[in-house]
């Protein structure tokens, strides 16, 4: 697949997702025609664009649905639950149409819900045929508005060595409705300086049309970049058929160069009875005010104002592909440490002049470095919409009825994490759908409300972003629990275990309290995968539940994957970096007490914490008679020391990847630049616990 | 190769002269990207011993080799005097940037590819598929390295091919020459 088609089944995708969350607010709303209205937008731009790109199949399909939501944004359909099914179904088919057309299963299911459309949706008769060329809907629609645009189209001089005709773009607009142009020569040069090969003509338009700016921009398309292209609105009347116009502009024309300035002097005398022109006056007309050019399409496609702004913001958007940015990133770091750098030199060298310029370029760095780590973010409502669809989806199928509750979703995470989020959400919210609600009799029965609720609160905590996914369903019952823990083998009889780390046997590979294997979920793998998921991304997750009153799982994530607080520490001349958030006390120790220690236990704060000496570990010289320290790190749901050195102090460290070759070790997650250019090693504390126990 | 083309294109290409313990080589300069000085190392523990450390260069982390080890040559302790050469070789069809230590270099010169001669496969301390060639230069011999091949396993993911020749591996190749 090219780059273009590529960029179309992307930008398509994201269209279907929008569409999907409009058919989900459709559903509690049937009568919102702001989304009826998303509907048919998005599927008239699939049927555009899907035709420009060969997508020949959805262009046709998706013509036919666009056809069906004009039905129900003209009140002749209604948005019930059957219109909503259907259209989720034919997304199913407009994804596998992008994917691949010619498939077998695609074609005979398009037929099938072609069909479906003629027979089903009640005013099928009385839709026009499909368009052999559905990129622009030029006749199928009524005539709507006609109101009259002035375009000054000035084509660059090398226009036609690009292949460009302006001729045919002028013909172009003259499809849409009433044209009157006017040609302007006087930028063509003397005989001896007259080039055959340049245009030096440019016009003045006038065309009254029920199109809008779009449409006519996109006449341009192909060479509004290299010309100067004007479009304003000058009337909300077909000028161009009202005769006393016509002679005013004739002659206008043929002295001076027209500008909206004097079409509007014109139109300001011209007396418009009403119904004249036109068709359908939808307001009472009182003096000729143009629409400045900016403003929202003046439309009769009567898209709400709202849909528009949007639109324009997706236009000040622009794509860029996250290697760029990763890329960006690594020099920013190069920056930082250029600035600590040079801060270190100036310090040494009193120089008011330089110390000032450090201390500027201190600043910018920090915010050069903030900024491009913002770009990185993305909120996570990107993932939770396709979350809506499988809530919908799932429910129906298992005949539950569950509304998803989402909140806290502009909360920002950085881009490579979210895309990880996606499947260990997923699992979570089918176990959810699955075995925590319960089935609309069971929940009468137990006095709820016969709609389950799965609520997906998004919040920063500090550094943090935390996701707490909860349910109001059955909840789990720690006897029961408790019994599958011991038939399987996680614990044994008589043995005591706090309800907290009975939970996290959840966790554990093989553990399933369902009592039969579904389709959805219950085969016992899942959970330590998504546990496992969760811990790749620094992250921690914790489940709470309550016979009969519901599940909640709370997934805590670091802001950033590149950027860590961590504690820098020493030992032996090496520094290291600790992950802050999985360090919980430091204290500091002497060599007496290591000494004394039996089996690598030490006693601190009435605590038995076992340690690892890293300095021993790391087969450090211990030559230097100073203080050591002990750092007290979380190790599961246990605690276990390090002996070190000394500490320096917080670190805000930017992880850089430990190439290849230094990958060949387990207990070092990654790297970072310190200030003075030094690399130091980050250490992944569960790993590097894991090696010094366990061999 | 035909002796013509050799001859008419005549072809000449840099190389980065080093020393070893003593020992001379050379690099082609394609291969090297900047000559560090070894200041400080961030040594990698519980890491494969061959790896000295870790150095900053352009704000990524850049492997060092150590090439001592490698080449079968005495442990040097001190580094303080040391230079890495940051060399780009393509391992596992990916680009890597690698940092091997040296204890010198000084020179970088223009050598004819005629003017190369074929290291001898018999008698001689390294194996001749990780060397391209010797020079006589100012009456040293100089033996030019190929760090593609010789790193590859290093840039790789696996770990320790042996530049030296072992007994097994001269007598085969005794037996290939005869």
């Amino acid at each position: 697949m090219d780059d273009l088609s590529a960029s179309f089944v992307n930008e398509a995708n994201e269209l279907l997702e929008s569409l999907e969350e409009a058919l989900l607010k459709l559903e509690n709303h049937p009568d919102d025609q702001e989304e009826i209205n998303t509907a048919f937008r998005v599927m008239h731009s699939l049927k555009g664009t899907g035709a420009m790109f060969g997508f020949e199949e959805l262009s046709s399909f998706t013509h036919e649905m666009e056809s069906l939501y004009d039905l129900v944004r003209t009140g002749k359909q209604k948005a019930d639950k059957n219109l909503i099914d259907f259209t989720f179904k034919s997304i199913d088919l407009i994804r596998r149409l992008l994917d691949n057309p010619k498939d077998e299963e695609t074609q005979t299911m398009e037929k099938e819900l072609l069909n479906e459309i003629k027979t089903k949706f009640s005013a099928g008769e009385t839709r026009e045929k499909p368009e052999p060329l559905p990129v622009h809907k030029t006749k199928e629609k009524k005539k709507g508005n006609q109101v009259t645009w002035y375009i000054r189209f000035e084509p660059h001089r090398d226009i036609l060595k690009n292949g460009t005709r302006p001729l045919y773009l002028l013909d172009e607009l003259a499809d849409a409705g009433g044209i009157k142009t006017f040609l302007h020569t006087d930028n063509i040069p003397d005989f001896k300086h007259l080039n055959v090969e340049n245009t030096y003509v440019y016009w003045d338009i006038l065309l009254s049309s029920d199109k809008d700016e779009n449409f006519l921009r996109d006449v341009f398309i192909f060479v509004e970049d290299e010309s100067r292209i004007e479009i304003e609105k000058i009337s909300e009347h077909n000028l161009l058929s009202h005769p006393e116009f016509e002679k005013q502009i004739t002659s206008l024309g043929l002295h001076e160069n027209i500008t909206p300035e004097k079409l509007q002097q014109l139109t300001a005398v011209l007396s418009f009875p009403e119904k004249t022109e036109v068709e359908e006056p939808e307001e009472e007309i009182t003096g000729e005010q143009p629409e400045p050019p900016k403003e929202v399409k003046q439309d009769q496609e009567e898209v709400p104002d709202k849909e528009d702004v949007q639109k324009r913001i997706l236009h000040e958007t622009v794509r860029v592909p996250s290697a760029k940015l990763d890329e960006l990133l690594d020099i920013i770091s190069e920056v930082v440490t250029t600035q600590a750098r040079l801060g270190h030199y100036s310090r040494h060298h009193e120089d008011p002049e330089l110390q000032d310029i450090t201390e500027d370029y201190e600043k910018l760095s920090r915010q050069l470095r903030e900024n491009a780590l913002g770009m990185r973010l993305i909120p996570i409502y990107t993932i939770l919409i396709r979350f809506k669809r499988l809530v919908h989806d799932l429910s129906r199928e298992m005949n539950k009825e569950i509304r998803l509750k989402t909140t806290g979703t502009e909360t920002e995470l950085d881009k490579s994490m979210i895309e990880k989020l996606y499947d260990p959400l997923m699992h979570i919210l089918r176990n959810s759908i699955d075995h925590g609600i319960e089935p609309p009799e069971e929940r009468k029965k137990a006095g709820k409300p016969v709609q389950g609720l799965i609520h997906i609160g998004t919040s920063y905590q500090g550094a943090f972003v935390q996701i707490k996914i909860s349910d109001d369903g059955r909840g789990m019952d720690e006897k029961e629990l408790k019994k599958v823990a011991m038939e399987k083998g996680f614990i044994q009889p008589g043995m005591e275990i706090s309800s907290k780390e009975l939970l996290q046997l959840i966790f554990r590979p093989g553990f399933s309290t369902s009592k039969k294997v579904s389709k959805i979920s219950g085969r016992g793998v899942g959970m330590d995968v998504v546990k496992k998921n969760i811990e790749d991304l620094r992250g921690s997750i914790e489940l709470e539940t309550e016979k009969g009153k519901g599940t909640t799982v709370k997934i805590l994530l670091p802001l950033t994957l590149s950027i860590i607080d961590g504690l820098l520490i020493h030992v032996g001349n090496n520094r290291y970096i600790l992950p802050m958030n999985n360090v919980k006390q430091v204290f500091p120790v002497t060599r007496k007490e290591l000494k004394k220690s039996f089996n690598n236990v030490i006693s601190k704060d009435n605590h038995q914490i076992p340690f690892v000496n890293l300095i021993k570990e790391f087969e450090e010289k211990d030559t230097s008679q100073k203080e050591l320290y002990l750092i007290v790190v979380d190790y599961g749901k246990k605690e276990m020391g390090f002996v070190i050195n000394s500490v320096e102090g917080k670190y805000q460290a930017v992880i850089k990847p430990l190439s290849r070759l230094a990958q060949k070790q387990e207990i070092f997650s990654g790297a970072s630049v310190l200030g003075d250019g030094e690399v130091a090693l980050v250490i992944d504390t569960n790993k590097m616990i894991d090696k010094f126990i366990n061999t | 190769m035909e002796k013509e083309a050799v001859e008419t294109v005549e072809r000449k290409q840099h190389y980065i002269l080093f020393y070893l313990a003593g020992e001379i080589f050379a690099i082609n300069v394609k291969y090297v990207l900047r000559v560090l000085e070894a200041t400080t190392f961030t040594k990698i523990p519980k890491g494969p011993s061959f790896l000295k450390g870790v150095v900053n260069f352009n704000g990524s982390v850049l492997p060092v080799v150590d090439t001592y080890l490698k080449l079968g040559m005495p442990a040097k302790k001190d580094f303080r005097k040391s230079l890495i050469l940051v060399l780009n070789i393509t391992a596992e069809e990916k680009n890597v940037n690698l940092g091997i230590l040296v204890d010198d270099s000084d020179d970088v010169f223009e050598v004819k590819d005629s003017d190369i001669k074929p290291y001898p496969a018999t008698g001689s301390k390294y194996k001749v598929e990780y060397v391209d060639g010797v020079i006589e230069r100012k009456g040293n011999f100089i033996l030019i390295l190929n760090p593609q091949k010789l790193f590859a396993t290093e840039a790789g993911t696996e770990i320790g091919n042996n530049i030296l020749l072992d007994k097994e591996n001269q007598t085969e190749q005794d037996d290939q020459t005869e």
